[in-house]
Order: C-alpha cells, then structure tokens, then sequence
C-alpha cells in the first residue's frame, strides 16, 4: 500500500525513495534552508574513528545498503514557490575523502546535490549532515546504522543490532513526520525573547575555512567531579564552557553585553516522537558580567537550576510556540519564497543567532553492540560553522572518554584555551587534537 | 604523547607548538606510523552528474516552458486586441510544431524509425493546420503531402546512406547534395503537375539545380574514394 502525505511515501523502492517523493521541510529546516551560503553551510559531523584504515569500498557499500532503508535522507533541495522543499535524489551518494577543513565547501542547494556527505580518512568515518535535514540524534542514527552495515561487510553478520537501526528493518512512518507541527499548541504563550548577546570581537577566516579542536577526556574524573556537585556532565561541561567564555571577554575588555551560551535540547525527551528529522530546541545560561566576576562554582549553580528550570514539558511548549508561530503565519506563508528566503535569513542570522554568545551541543554517551567495542576507538561530533558567534561545541561519549570539540571560524583559540586550562585546574586532563596541526 | 605546560593538555604528536596558546613544545621522538588527526588538503567539491533521465525530463520541462510561455502571451494579447483568436493561431501553431520538433528527441529517444515518422507526422500536421486556418483547403493533398512525402524519403536515404559507408567523410557532403537534387527534382514535378497544370514527370528548373550540383557531389566522391585511399588524412590533420 502506498499513501502520501504531504508527498511523503512510505513504500520502498530500489533506491529506497520512491521516484517523485518529495518531503516538506520541518519547522527548523524552513529557517535552515533559506539561510545557507558559503559559510552558513548548516553542516554538522558525527563521526567514529576505529582502530584500523577503514575500507573504502566495504564503506560504500555499506552505505548503498544504509540509504535504501533512510529515503527521506537521500534528497535534494528545490525551490517551490512558497517554501524550499525535498524532492528525491536520483544521484547515488558516494564515499568521499575527509578534507582538512570539514563542514565546509558545499553547494547544498545545487540540483542533485546531497544534504550529507559520507566521508572518510584513514580510520574515521565522518558523516556531515545539513540541519535542513536532521538533528545531531538523526545524524547519530544514521551514523551508528551506517557503522554497523559497515562492520557486517568487514566482519560478517552482527547479531544483536539493539537500539540501532537496521537497513534492512521496516520503516516507520512517523520518522518523517515534523513533531514539531504535532506537539504545537496555539493557545500557548511564546516565551520572552531575550536581548542581544555578546559575541567574539575577531574578524572572520576566509569562507572555507573552520579550525577544529578537539579534547579528549577521561570520563570517569569528569563524572566524578559533576557529581561531586551534585550535577551532571552536561551541566558541568557547559559551566566550564561558560567559564572559558567569561575568561575571554574580560581579557577582551568589559562587555556590555550578556554572555550567553545556548544548549540544544533533544526534544524527543520530553514528547513521544520517532521522528528522524528535526526536533530539538535550545534553552539558554547568562552570565550578565556588569554584575561582576562570577567564581566556577557560581556558574555551576546557574547553570544546574537554570536547566532544570527550562527543562520541562511545559516550558519547551513555548518554545514550540515561538518556532511554529511565524510558519503558521497566514501573511508570511503566502508570500513567495524568494522574498521570504530574505526575511527568513535576516532573521535567523542576525536576531536568532545574535542572542547567543555561543552554543554547547551534547550528544550523550554512544552504545554500540558488543561486537564493535572493541572495533571503535572513539566518537566525535563537530557543530555547524556559524560566523556570528564564530565558535560552538559539542561533545559526545564513547566507552570511557568524552570528547568535546571546538569549532570556529576565526584565528585565535582563546576560548578552547581557556576551556581547557579551567579543566585541568579542576583535575580533568585533556588530550587534544585539531586539524591545523599547531605548528 | 607530548605536552603543553601552560594549558595542560596533550598534543598531536608531530605538533611543534600548543594550538592553543602557541608555547613551543619539545620534540620527542616521531612514530613513523603516525598519522595526522586530519588531512593536510582540502578537495573540491565533487561534481554532481545527474542521470540521463532526469536531465532529459528536465530538458522537456524547460522547453515546454520556452515554447508554451509565448503562445500563451500571443494568444492573449490577439483575443485583447481583436476579441478573437486571428493571426495568434499561425503563431501557436508553428510555436507547437516547434515544441514538438524539439522534444521528439528527447521522448524518442534513440529510435531512429519512431522518430523520423514523428517528425513526418508533426510536419504533415502542421501543413494540414496551415491549410485549414487560411479558408477552404486547397493545397495540402495535392502539393504539401507530396513534397512532405519526397522530402522524408531522400532524408532517409541521405542518413541510411551515411550510416552505411564504412568510411565517413566527404562522401557524406556528396550525399546530401544528391539528396537536395533529388528533392529540387521531385519538388519541381509536384508543383508541374499540380500548380503548372503539366503533364506528369515534367521537370524544368531542378534540373539546372541538378546539373550544378551533380559535379561537386562527384568531385567529393572521388576525393572520398579516389584519393583519399591513398592520403591518410587524419595521420596528417590529426588535432
């Protein structure tokens, strides 16, 4: 049987999407599209480093595998009149080499151009997904799915794929409904938007170019000490963060602004949805300096009551409120898409993006099968490039290491530096990589 | 693995320097194996090659739009104008005939018989339309289906021809102008028997026409045969 909705089938075919799909964008991917350009790529990795080279081929055909079972990723952007929209790809994606600026150099609105990119380096897989198309949750799916596939072609048949997706597993029509759209409740308040925050005074690196720092931590010490505060990892990473970005902006003179770092929420957490598309949403921690200086413990304390004040049903229901309410706007649906794509991105770049100093994405610790632990060395995950808060972080963990990664678009590292000193000042060693080598 | 004494943290083991607060680090001995975390290059994106398919789909929608766009645009502004369609209908029928030339190939693809009796078959219609919109019909059956009929047939000896001979080169320049003579001929009888009134197989001015290019098609014959067996061209102009 085959039915639509909204152009989206669910029947398989041999290249997994039936030919003349088409998938409307979600709620956050109808801001992402519009704002695309040379440096607002929207790409974000996930990525798995083994303990041997991968094997190229046995990786693409564990993706060929991988695709027919995620049709509504095997897509293409178009433009419709009104709003941009996913038409199945009827190019076949390839494996593609890991080049030293990731997340970058990539034409997603071309026709036939991929909102992902599978690529690979000596021995990680990296897959780089567009926010157009899916959150960090899809892209680890995806990612944990195309690993295992992988691990079958090398290695022969995986027995226990547990949570993990199967390519050959029936599809599930809710993992391309917008949850966004189901869980709105117009009645319901928008919540307050905040202020203007401060933000990097540096100059950009050319377009192309996205410095990437990555530390890897001991989990142990870092649990260790966020529940000798009574807190989690999340919250004591994102207090560090903080910390590193008040020790920036009071070398870099007294700001007049907040700072402010936003932490996107999996909202899959809070209301049932299987979707493999968009659905998160961000709460923010402030630290307003002209109160002073604030010591790590204070900030901690911020940072724990201020997560748990925003964390909960009701609260994130606003925040549904203010994304869905501008899509739902009957003036601003009618107007053409091309003037819209102006609007959209003016607003996402300068006001959305203006209110956060930075932001710190934490994907959680990654269970795989028993067959690959000991195959997987670590997991990493890399935040889109944005040139207004010119850095972000995300963190991810794998066995018993956590790496938290910087990514930036201007020269200098003073707040990775600053991070990581902080870390080490409370006991967490830190071993980094980045890919400018640091010479 | 080496070490930044002022941030604390670990380094790459070929780095020379803290990436983060750029304090030089002391050598240590470099493991051969070692690989860097990154690439030291960037590539260019990848090319995107969209499937035949899909590009020819597109190439229809494309000229749809080229040719319907006008027609529409005639057919208003004649219907403004005069409150009827006039002189828009020669204009969207040669607009359609053009259309359909365009896309026969793109839709037929790579059958040679489908297409040419497409093209005969789109031509006799346009003829028949041009014949009807002017008044009574008067022309179509007696000169402009004859004409059609000698012109699908000396194109279609022309290209089996050409696809015929093993060697391609000038001879096929002799060929269509055989062909054009062979058209001018049957041209000139149609029109004799039909328009002029004269007996039948009476040939007048294609056989001048025939005449002047009889010799240049036999001089590229025998450039064809005659001498280029001898001379290997392609050895001496090869590009």
């Amino acid at each position: 049987m085959r039915y639509r909705t909204g152009g989206m089938s669910t029947q398989a075919s041999v290249s997994g999407a039936a030919p003349g799909d088409w998938y409307r964008l979600d709620n956050a991917a109808k801001a992402f599209a519009p704002a695309l350009s040379r440096r607002y790529t929207t790409l974000f990795r996930v990525a798995v480093v083994l303990n041997k080279p991968v094997r190229v081929h046995d990786l693409q055909r564990a993706l060929d595998r991988c695709m027919k079972r995620f049709p509504y990723y095997q897509v293409h952007l178009r433009p419709g009149f009104f709003w941009y929209y996913f038409e199945e790809n009827p190019t076949t994606l390839r494996v593609r080499p890991d080049p030293q600026n990731p997340c970058m150099r990539h034409s997603l609105r071309r026709r036939g151009s991929y909102l992902l990119r599978v690529r690979c380096y000596h021995c990680r897989i990296s897959v780089e997904f567009s926010h157009a198309l899916t959150d960090g949750f899809g892209a680890l799916q995806f990612l944990n799915t195309l690993l295992c596939a992988y691990h079958e072609e090398v290695h022969g048949v995986i027995q226990d794929w547990g949570s993990i997706i199967h390519p050959e597993s029936a599809r599930d029509p809710q993992e391309t409904e917008d949850s966004f759209l189901r869980e709105y409740v117009p009645h319901a308040p928008a919540p307050v938007s905040a202020s203007g925050a401060w933000h990097l005074p540096y100059r950009l690196l050319p377009a192309g170019i996205y410095r990437v720092c990555s530390g890897v931590v001991p989990a142990g010490p870092l649990r260790a000490a966020a529940k000798e505060r009574g807190g989690t990892v999340n919250d004591f990473l994102t207090a560090v963060y903080c910390m590193a970005l008040q020790s920036s902006a009071e070398r870099l003179g007294n700001p007049k602004r907040p700072v402010r770092v936003f932490v996107p929420v999996n909202l899959r957490a809070f209301f049932p949805s299987r979707t493999m598309r968009n659905f998160f949403s961000v709460v923010s921690v402030e630290l307003d300096l002209r109160l002073g200086h604030f010591e790590f413990e204070e900030i901690f304390r911020l940072v724990f009551y201020r997560l748990r004040l925003e964390l909960n049903e009701k609260n994130l229901r606003t925040h549904l409120k203010r994304n869905v309410k501008n899509e739902r706007n009957p003036v601003l649906r009618v107007v053409p898409r091309t003037i819209k794509d102006r609007l959209v991105a003016f607003v996402y770049k300068r006001v959305a993006e203006g209110m956060n100093t930075a932001s710190i994405s934490n994907l959680g610790r990654v269970s795989l099968p028993s067959e690959l632990e000991g195959a997987v060395d670590r997991y990493e995950f890399l935040p889109p490039p944005s040139p207004m808060t010119k850095i972000n972080c995300a963190v991810i963990g794998f066995g018993d290491e956590i790496v938290i990664s910087f990514g930036r678009m201007i020269e200098n590292s003073i707040v990775e530096m600053y991070f990581f000193r902080t870390l080490r000042e409370l006991g967490i060693p830190a071993r980094i990589h980045t890919n400018w080598g640091g010479d | 693995m080496p070490y930044c004494s002022h941030c604390g943290v670990e380094v790459d083991p070929k780095a020379r320097s803290c990436p983060l607060c750029l304090a030089p680090i002391q050598a240590l001995p470099r493991d051969p194996e070692a690989m860097p975390e990154y690439a030291q290059v960037d590539y260019k994106e990848a090319r995107v090659r969209l499937p035949v398919e899909y590009r020819r789909r597109f190439a229809v929608y494309l000229l749809s739009l080229v040719f319907f766009t006008p027609l529409l645009v005639v057919l208003v502004i004649d219907f403004v104008q005069s409150g009827t369609l006039d002189w828009s209908r020669y204009v969207a029928a040669a607009l359609l005939t053009g259309w359909a030339y365009s896309v026969i190939p793109l839709l037929v693809r790579r059958r040679v018989v489908a297409i040419v009796l497409s093209y005969v078959a789109v031509s006799a219609g346009f003829l028949w339309v041009l014949d009807h919109l002017h008044g009574p019909p008067w022309w179509f059956y007696s000169v402009g289906l004859p004409i059609l009929a000698v012109l699908a047939v000396v194109c279609c000896a022309v290209v089996v021809a050409a696809l015929k001979v093993k060697r391609k080169g000038a001879n096929i320049a002799a060929f269509v102008l055989l062909g054009i003579a062979v058209f001018c001929i049957g041209v000139d009888i149609v029109i004799a028997a039909n328009i002029r009134g004269a007996a039948a197989l009476t040939i007048g001015w294609s056989a001048i026409v025939a005449v002047a290019l009889l010799p240049p098609a036999g001089f590229l014959l025998y450039l064809q045969y005659g001498i280029a067996r001898r001379i290997d061209f392609r050895r001496r102009f090869h590009v």
